[in-house]
Formats: structure tokens, C-alpha cells, sequence
């Protein structure tokens, strides 16, 4: 969207008020993501506590070649997966449940959904994330993740199978 | 295109991204085959479901901004503050990334306008 490169070309100048609306627009979509595939609340907010400072140190480097999002999402993917290593190695562990809170009283629905998500895989939940919450593409996808095409076809191909199974 | 090419394509169909080109493959698929129309109408809710989900997931804390903030400006060790909240003029130095910039800034009525940075070395 041409107002995230306006923003970006302004943080790229260290003007605070652009950072801050670009932070507004994108944290808690970052913080999702990360949410999804840590499971961790507190992990989700290291990652957009260092996703936005990247882009914040970043921002005169964006080449401009892809959307301001496919580059601020692959920044948040290469944080998150550094803290899955991370808490692969077992310096950290993350146990707390996924979060989906529930204001509008459909709690089995939510909570069965919750359940099928996190019975996936993490490479799987990211793509089911971008595709069906920020409705990017397999090329966009393909693109954050740094995976073939078909591979992020694959992965959906599955993921939707398990997720069908469970929800049935 | 066969069923196994055609259910690859389907979440993406039902997501709303599928190129058209691809779009108009499996809808000449979809007229012929009921199965994988069902598959389709599954994938519908499926995204409709999820994306609830993910809508109701929680935002972060407020802290998380103030954080982000102080880590973007770095670890200040030392500014000098010239003026007054009308007009000043403010030159700092701190630690931000590895390196010790040197920035200064003009203060207008209580904002900061950046003037210059001038990267220091790696600490």
C-alpha cells in the first residue's frame, strides 16, 4: 500500500510519529503471527518488540521491490523461528496455551478451532495464517517464508486436511 | 485438472487468492465434478471459521510500543539540552544497535525534529 512506503520512507528519516502509526498498523497483526506459531504471549511480543526495532533500523535498506508487508512479515518470520530454535534448545520454554478470547459467548466454536490450530504443525499454522487471516497469496507467502511455491501449496494442502478432519 | 489438483487449489479458491488463471482452471473443474464443489463449500467455512478465530485473538500489552521505543532510541549516554520548550536544540549520544550515533534534534513547542545522525563505530 503506497501510505505503508509513504510511512516507511519516513521512518527510514528517524521520524517517530510515522513509527509509531506504522507500529499501529502492524503490531498486532505481527503479534498474531507470532502468537500462532509460539504460543506464547509473552514470546509474540519479544517478536514485534524486534520486528518493529528492525524495521525501524531497516527501513532506509527496503528496496521497494515487494510490499511493505511481505517485507515487515518476513522480518517478524525470521524472529519467530529464531525463537523456536531457541526454545528448541531449551532455553526458554513456552507453555502457555493459544489465546482466543472469547467476547462473543461462542465458546465451544472457538475453543474447537484453538484445538484443530494448534494440532498443526508451526510451518503449517503460518501458512494457514497468512492465507486465511491476511489473505496473502502462495506467491506472497512463498515470498515471506523463503520456500518454493509448491511447497506452500503442500503445506496448505495438508494443513487444511487436518484442520477438516478435526473440525468435522 | 484432476481431483488431487484441483483440492490444492480449493483453500486458496475459498481464501479469495487464487490467480485468476488457476481461478478459471478449477471452475471448469468445479462444473463437472460435485465432489470437489463440496470440498469447496468445506474450504468456505473452514476460512470463515479461522478467520474468527485469529480476529479474536488478543492484541499485545501497551508496554510492548513504550519498549520497542526506547530500544529504537537506544541507550542514551549523555545529551545536551540547549533553549528552552519553545525552542531548543538537543545533541545526544547512545548506543543503539552496536553503534554510538551522535543526533541532533530540534525541540518546537514540545516536538522533536530530527536534524542529523552521524553513525558512531561498533562499541
Amino acid at each position: 500500500m503506497a501510505e505503508d512506503r509513504e510511512l516507511l520512507a519516513r521512518v527510514a528519516t528517524r521520524d517517530e510519529v510515522a513509527f509509531r502509526r506504522l507500529y499501529d498498523r502492524y503490531a498486532t497483526r505481527v503479534f498474531r503471527y507470532a502468537l500462532t506459531i509460539l504460543g506464547s504471549q509473552h514470546l509474540a511480543e519479544e517478536v514485534v518488540q524486534e520486528t518493529m526495532v528492525a524495521v525501524w533500523e531497516g527501513a532506509g535498506s527496503f528496496k521497494g521491490s515487494s510490499r511493505v508487508s511481505t517485507w515487515i512479515f518476513g522480518v517478524a518470520r525470521n524472529q519467530a523461528h529464531a525463537l523456536l530454535r531457541r526454545e528448541a534448545r531449551g532455553v526458554r520454554t513456552a507453555n502457555e496455551p493459544l489465546v482466543l478470547p472469547d467476547p462473543a459467548g461462542q465458546v465451544e466454536k472457538v475453543e474447537r478451532v484453538r484445538s484443530a490450530l494448534e494440532r498443526l504443525p508451526p510451518e503449517q499454522r503460518e501458512v494457514v495464517f497468512f492465507a486465511f487471516y491476511e489473505g496473502l497469496s502462495y506467491r506472497e507467502i512463498a515470498r515471506i517464508l523463503g520456500i518454493p511455491e509448491g511447497t506452500v501449496k503442500s503445506r496448505m494442502y495438508h494443513a487444511k486436511r487436518n484442520l477438516a478432519e478435526v473440525l468435522a | 485438472m484432476n481431483c488431487q489438483d484441483a483440492r490444492k487449489l480449493i483453500p486458496w479458491q475459498a481464501a479469495g487468492s487464487l490467480p485468476d488463471e488457476e481461478g478459471a482452471a478449477l471452475a471448469a473443474h468445479l462444473a463437472g465434478c460435485p465432489a470437489c464443489r463440496a470440498e469447496l463449500a468445506q474450504a468456505v467455512r473452514l476460512v470463515r471459521d479461522l478467520r474468527e478465530a485469529f480476529g479474536l485473538m488478543p492484541e499485545p500489552t501497551t508496554e510492548v510500543w513504550a519498549r520497542t521505543l526506547a530500544r529504537a532510541r537506544g541507550i542514551p549516554l549523555g545529551s545536551l539540552d540547549v533553549g528552552s520548550f519553545l525552542l531548543g536544540l538537543s545533541i545526544g549520544l547512545s548506543v543503539r544497535g552496536g553503534k554510538v550515533p551522535l543526533t541532533g534534534e530540534l525541540k518546537l513547542f514540545g516536538h522533536r525534529v530530527p536534524l542529523f545522525e552521524i553513525e558512531g563505530g561498533a562499541r
